[in-house]
């Protein structure tokens, strides 16, 4: 049953984060959710604060043990298990406590809800408990009061380094640690043969062995679910077929519409025949030839369409001139600019061309 | 007096100078004796549908804008007046004149030819009527609110009346 | 508390020569109806003022039938 604490992670607040003495507070709420049965035995140990090393342990599982306090104290047994979360041991033979568990938790020959659950015990009242060979060969069982780890070795079972248990005052008694479980191997795991196998050999520390080509981008798979997709390097077909947008289709009232409007354009008439021509004109020219006021001749000639198709024509005609004339050197001011960017400095480039 | 002439064109040579606006409409509407048209609604497919009021559609019905709004209509017109040739422009939506034929066809005002006048001065005739009627009979009621003594005092006041001359 | 009735109103006398000349005047609420004979500007002359609204005036005094009798008791 992991604790609370563990899981408040994924469903509540860290509750390391609030202050010291909120901390109560916050247990005693966890406790009070909790099921009787599923409540710590006791009080749980910020992270920080658990034991990592087995100086701090001073006991590993299968350690013989002299229980000293409590009811059971005199008897000697072996640690059970280790409660990271409490900093505290379970014994084979220990107090219990009397819990209802669910039947979720009930074990095979279990048959009723009351459960006797074994304590745990503090490091404190436990003493770790030793043999000692004496002259004669008889084997005499120590229980060390106080200990003192100094000195380290290379445990083939751990697998880890070890610290090695002392008695305190009487140092060269040692008292080794048990030999744990060994674990066993499944299909899964790699044989040792082949991890102590070296593969890798750098040549140089300068040069890199990454392969050529090898960049950033080709960690990402470019096919990817997770790739932007408003920034695809590959459209599919489905993909082009979902972007460009459907044709409009029209209905048959808009499509009548848009016939009529078509025949419509289609009679308009473009071009102006001779005799309408001919008939508008005479009369303006009529009405023309026969004013008299100087000024009326000059809003004639200021709105004369001819003078504007040839304001446009000349101001083409000009344009095309000037870049004819002048081609040669434009084409001598790109070699001009060109030829200044080469060599113009890293500064120049960066701020401008500053004239003090 | 200058007999001298401003401009001497041909026919060509005129409507070449009117403004490109005037040339593209008489292209598209040619005037009337080469193609008429209403001056009121119809549809808008009908060969004389007249461009400057707003013609039914001939399926659905509907009354759709006029070919020119009213502010391009009276623009071409103006134009056109302009250069002389306003005759041969189409009707205007809604029958409108300008310059002198609005002068001449347009009714004045009803407020301009038969002011209504102040209601005091409407009633002026009558009430002056009232104040000479209530005067001839000013006496009679002073002697009933008075008593006879005062048309005696009245009489007597008449009699004494001294003159200037 | 309502305004307290005072003893005099003013009276709007009207010219009866139609020609919508005006005068007011202060009277005493219990005064009759009053009648004057003044100079109307209009039609240059005097003429009778009438007054424009009707008003309660004068109230006619309640008959006794009583002959005099425990007149000596209302005093108290």
């Amino acid at each position: 049953m992991s604790s609370l604490r563990d899981l408040s992670k994924r469903y509540g607040a860290n509750v390391d984060r609030f202050p010291h003495y909120l901390r109560k507070m916050f247990e005693q709420m966890s406790k009070k959710s909790q099921l009787p049965a599923l409540r710590p035995d006791a009080r749980i140990v910020e992270e920080s604060k658990r034991f990592t090393k087995p100086s701090q342990w001073k006991v590993q599982v299968g350690d013989r043990v002299l229980i000293t306090r409590g009811k059971l104290s005199g008897t000697v047994t072996k640690v059970a298990a280790l409660h990271e979360a409490s900093n505290r041991i379970y014994l084979e033979q220990s107090e219990t406590r009397r819990i209802i568990a669910p039947q979720a938790f009930w074990q095979p020959n279990q048959d009723s809800h009351v459960l006797e659950y074994p304590k745990t015990y503090h490091i404190n009242d436990v003493k770790v408990v030793g043999t000692i060979v004496e002259e004669d060969g008889t084997e005499r069982d120590i229980a060390a009061d106080k200990l003192v780890f100094k000195g380290a070795y290379f445990d083939q079972d751990y697998n880890k380094m070890m610290p090695i248990r002392r008695i305190k005052y009487n140092e060269h008694i040692v008292i080794p640690w048990p030999k744990p479980e060994p674990v066993e191997d499944c299909e899964f795991s790699t044989p040792r043969e082949v991890t102590e196998v070296r593969t890798h050999y750098t040549d140089s520390i300068v040069k890199l062995d990454t392969p050529e080509g090898y960049s950033v981008e080709t960690f990402r798979n470019p096919t990817a679910k997770n790739w932007s997709k408003w920034n695809k390097r590959y459209l599919s077909k489905s993909d082009i077929k979902k972007l460009t947008p459907p044709e409009m289709p029209l209905s048959e009232t808009k499509k009548a519409m848009l016939a009529d409007k078509l025949k419509i354009k289609e009679q308009q008439i473009t071009e102006m025949s001779p005799e309408v021509l001919e008939f508008i004109g005479g009369k303006v020219a009529q009405h023309l030839n026969s004013i008299t006021d100087p000024n009326f001749k000059q809003f004639v000639d200021a709105n004369d369409p001819a003078r504007f198709i040839a304001k446009k024509a000349k101001k083409a005609e000009e344009k095309k001139a000037l870049i004819e004339n002048n081609k040669e050197n434009y084409k001598l001011n790109e070699i001009r600019k060109r030829v200044e960017q080469k060599h113009k400095s890293k500064s120049v480039k960066k701020h401008g061309n500053k004239i003090w | 007096m200058s007999s001298k002439k401003l401009f001497d064109l041909t026919a060509k040579q005129a409507f070449e100078k009117l403004p490109s606006k005037l040339q593209r409409f008489f292209t598209r509407y040619p005037p009337a004796p080469f193609r008429e048209y209403a001056s009121k609604q119809t549809l808008h497919n009908a060969p004389d549908a007249n461009p400057f009021i707003p013609n039914k559609h001939a399926v659905t019905g509907a009354v759709q804008d006029s070919v020119y709004s009213l502010r391009r209509q009276s623009d071409l017109y103006k134009l056109a007046y302009k250069y002389g040739i306003a005759d041969l422009m189409p009707t205007l939506r809604n029958d409108k004149k300008l310059f002198t034929e609005k002068y001449e066809t347009k009714p004045t005002l009803k407020g301009v030819l038969r002011p209504k006048g102040h209601k005091w001065e409407r009633t002026y005739d009558e009430r002056q009527k009232q104040i000479q009627d209530a005067l001839a009979n000013a006496d009679n009621l002073l002697v009933q609110a008075r008593g006879s003594k005062y048309r005696k005092r009245l009489e007597r006041r008449k009699n004494e009346k001294t003159t200037w001359y | 508390m309502a305004k307290a009735k005072l003893k005099t109103t003013i009276v709007q006398l009207v010219s009866s020569a139609k020609t919508g000349y005006r005068r007011t005047l202060l009277v005493q609420r219990s005064a009759k109806e009053i009648t004057q004979i003044r100079y109307d500007p209009v039609v240059q002359r005097h003429v009778l003022f009438t007054e424009s609204k009707k008003r309660k005036g004068e109230q006619p005094k309640p008959l006794d039938f009583s002959r005099g009798a425990f007149d000596w008791k209302k005093k108290r």
